[in-house]
Parts: structure tokens; sequence; C-alpha cells
């Protein structure tokens, strides 16, 4: 005899990347519906802006994604220099692309290795950390700091890189390329993972654009929209690179899809170190910062994030402070779009849907 | 910029630099903008909200993934009351819910609305301008 039960995953739960509750629907182990409950990281970085002047905001943005900070610094800088009409040199802005696709990998790894942990294995996790330690230190070494860097102001980044960091940098990316092939060949034909993996969680493209599912999620249900290519911002309009996607709409199909990104992030990297070694410029538009007053306007940055589209809309009323800041991330719709995607399935396959989706929460709740 | 005779002409609308300042029905509208082929609209990136003091306005941040256009739609709410477009794209219902949470806003249709990030228990919308925390249950207001 079956019984329905309601069972609350959540919301402390190692799986679920952070705090996230889950109120599932159960027909013995099948899922009958899932409400995701969120909140629970919430900060108020949208009302903690409107109390403090733009540059006093700017240490705080990074902790709106911790994993990817350096997007959301950039989302910040690039809305508040549109407003101001500053131009940033050239210089300034492969270093901030440099920076953001090291992060980028950095975040994937994370990914990698953390999804690999919901399915089970417990070693990829290590081998991914050694890996996204390599670029953790490159950016302890260039910001001070591990995670929550600050390192983009407005009008450029904080100081220069030094040809010795390029070196370091130019030796990591080198070596990577060897780590991925070796996940690929634990990974990619891994019965145990493909049993896990393929066409569970199928995302369906007319889905994924009607719950607005960007970045790789949204690349990986066959819709070829990456930010960085088909609105250019910063530098990207200037390097060459391919964007991944994939038509098989399910958990397989993302985890090919990032494992692709990292590859495509190395190669913008080697042209920007390229670009770096051989050109000197000014790093910085010097502006003063300390008493920014923004003319009066909006503007709203698009920036692909490693988790989808990520916004900054600033509304500047003429004073010291914004008038509004609003954050939009792409973690924020894909755990809208969970309860689509595990419908149906066995129990067992909740969290390794929302692994697949690369979710984390400080993003959602902000 | 796209051009926009085609929308002025069918509904009442106004032209500003950055967004498109909508008079008329929003459902209608955004219905229109999604399903016509020369737009084709078939994501709405956010909802922000913005408490301009006299009314709330709610930007609408469209985009064509096919198009690669994007497109603010603005409509100014003056009775804390709009119209829910959870029918037209779905990833409106937590945008939603938050800007409830945060500004006060019933949303019309949308009938699973609740408080997203604050506890239901809560009182006030906290991203007013006129809000000011008083509730006497927290430690630093004792």
């Amino acid at each position: 005899m079956n019984k329905i039960i309601k069972l609350n995953v959540g919301p402390q739960h190692p799986s679920t990347h952070g705090v996230l509750r889950l109120i599932t629907e159960l027909d013995g182990e099948k899922i009958l519906s899932v409400e995701p409950v969120v909140g629970y990281l919430h900060r108020g970085m949208e009302k903690l802006a409107e109390n403090r002047s733009y540059l006093q905001y700017l240490p705080m943005v990074d902790r709106v994604d911790y994993l990817g900070s350096f997007f959301t610094s950039y989302a910040y800088c690039n809305a508040v220099e549109k407003l101001l009409f500053v131009e940033v040199p050239k210089r300034a802005e492969y270093i901030r692309m440099l920076c953001m696709e090291l992060n980028r990998i950095a975040s994937h790894l994370l990914w990698l290795g953390t999804f690999m942990l919901d399915l089970g294995a417990s070693s990829p996790l290590f081998y991914c950390f050694r890996d996204r330690e390599v670029i953790l230190s490159l950016f302890e070494e260039l910001t001070g700091q591990r995670m929550m860097y600050n390192y983009f102001v407005f009008g450029g980044v904080r100081h220069d890189v030094s040809d010795d960091w390029l070196c370091k940098v130019s030796s990591f990316i080198a070596n990577l390329p060897k780590s991925i092939s070796d996940y690929e060949k634990i990974i990619t034909e891994n019965p145990i993972f493909l049993d896990r993996t393929l066409n569970k969680g199928i995302l369906k493209p007319q889905t994924a654009l009607q719950f607005s599912v960007t970045g790789p999620n949204l690349r990986a249900s066959g819709v070829e929209v990456d930010y960085r290519k088909v609105m250019p911002y910063s530098v990207y309009g200037d390097v060459d690179f391919v964007i991944s996607e994939s038509n098989r709409c399910d958990s397989y199909a993302r985890y090919l899809v990032r494992i692709q990104e990292m590859k495509t992030s190395l190669d913008i990297v080697k042209q920007a170190v390229l670009y770096l070694k051989n050109n000197s410029d000014n790093y910085l538009t010097k502006i003063n910062s300390l008493n920014l007053k923004i003319p009066e306007g909006e503007y709203t940055s698009y920036v692909e994030s490693s988790r989808g589209l990520l916004n900054c809309y600033i509304k500047s009323d003429g004073s010291p402070k914004p008038y509004r800041v609003k954050w939009r991330t792409g973690s924020y719709y894909s755990v809208q779009v969970l309860p689509e995607l595990v419908k149906g399935l066995n129990y067992n396959d909740l969290i390794a849907v929302f692994g697949s989706l690369d979710v984390i929460m400080p993003e959602v709740d902000r | 910029m796209i051009d926009v005779s085609v929308i002025s002409e069918k509904f009442n609308i106004e032209v500003n630099e950055t967004k498109i300042i909508c008079n008329c029905d929003i459902i209608r509208l955004l219905e229109f903008l999604k399903n016509t082929p020369e737009y084709n609209f078939n994501m709405l990136t956010s909802i922000v909200a913005v408490d301009m003091i006299s009314g709330i306005e709610l930007i609408y941040q469209l985009y064509s993934t096919s198009n690669n256009i994007i497109l603010n739609v603005s409509k100014i709410i003056e009775n804390n009351l709009a119209q829910s477009v959870v029918e037209v794209f779905k990833s409106a219902y937590f945008d939603e819910c938050e800007i409830y949470d945060m500004f006060g806003i019933n949303f019309e249709g949308n009938n699973k609305i609740k408080r997203l990030f604050m506890p239901e228990s809560w009182i006030g919308h906290p991203l007013l301008k006129s809000y000011k925390n008083e509730d006497m249950r927290l430690a630093w207001n004792e």
C-alpha cells in the first residue's frame, strides 16, 4: 500500500550547496513535487547598497557570489563606469578578463568536485581542489585574498600584474589541460556516472526559456546564448573562442558543457596573457572614488558569470549613494526550475539533478 | 534600441532613452512582444522594482534569444496592486514573490504569492524608502 509522504530536505543538508530547503512530496520513492524554500542566506545586499556610498559598497559585492567574486565585481564596476561615462584602459580590461576566466575555471572545478561528491564519488573532489588551489594561490598573490578579492575598482584594477605572475599563469594553463583530460578519462564514460546522469533531469529548451535559465544550463539545452559572444562586454569582442553547447538537455549535457567551458576559458586566458606580455598601457583611469557623485540615470550591466546571466542594475539620483541596486543572478532561476526537472524521478536523483544545475545559495538569496 | 513604431501603433506607450513606459495592459503587451516573430522576446530575464515614492516602478527586462535584442518595459504601480505575468513567463513567479516581500505589492493572478526571503512573520517591506524597522521583537530594538 502506497502512502504519499511529505519529506523535508534541508536547509542544513550537505548537498544543497548552502542552505536550501526542499519540501518534497513522495509516493514511495517517486518524487511527486518539490517546493524550494529560499531565504536562509539573505543578507539584504540590495538594501545595504542604499545606505552606503558607491565605494563603500564595492567590497560587499564580492559576497553576492563568493565562488565567482570577479564576475559580481565586474558587473558592479561596469555599471558604475557606464553611468559615469568613464573609459577603462584596454590593459585593465584584459586583466579583468583574465581574472574572470580563471575564476570561471575555479568555479567549474569546484562544481565538478562537489557534483561528483553528490553522486557518491569522494576522490574527484580532492583532485579538483588541487587544481583550484593553484588558481586561488595565483589570486592571492595578485589581490591579497583567496576569495573576496576587491581587486576591480572604478576605472580599472587596483594595481598592475607583474610579468612574474603572468609566467605563473602561463605555466598553470599549460598544466591544466592534462588534469582536465584525466577527469574526462575517469568520469565521461564511467558507467556509474552515466547511469546517474544520462536522461536524468531533462530541461527542454522551451522550459529553460520560460524559466529564464541561463548560462551553461541553457547551453546544455541546445540554446546557444553566451553573453560573452552575443553582447560582448569588456574585451571579449577581441578574443577568439567558441561557445560550448549540447543538445542532450540532461544532467550529462550540463557536465559536458562545463568541461568544454573550462577549455574555452583556457583559450581566452592564453590570449589575454599574450596581450598583457606584449602591450604595456595604463591599468587604471584615475577617478576620485571617495567623493563619487554619479549623474542621474540607470544602467544594467550584462555579464556571463559561471552560473548564468548576471545583471547589476543601478539607478542613481545624483546623490553619493545609489538609489537602487538590483542583482539578477543565474542560480535564482535555476532553483526555480528544479521542480520541473525532478518530477517523476526517483528520490535519489533529486540531489544528482540539483547538483548538475550548479546552484549556490548566496547568489540566490543575496 | 529597437524600432518600437509597431508597438506604439497598437499599445499606449511612451518611449524613453533606455526603456518603454507602458500605460496599458502589461500582460497583453508582453504577450504581443513574445509572440510577434520580429521581436520574439522569449525570455524575461528579470523584473526590477524601484520605489519612486509616488509609486513603484516595475521594469520588465526582456531578451530575445533569436534576435539578440534587449528591451526594458516599465510600468508604474500606484495602488500596490499589479498584474501578474506568470501566465506569460513562468520565471516571473520568484520575481513577483520577491517584489511582494520587499515592496509589498500584490500581484493579481499570482495566487501562490508568499514572502520569498524574509520570514512570514516579518513586519513591513524592507526595500521601501519609507521602511523603518521598529519591530520590538528584535534584539536591537529593545
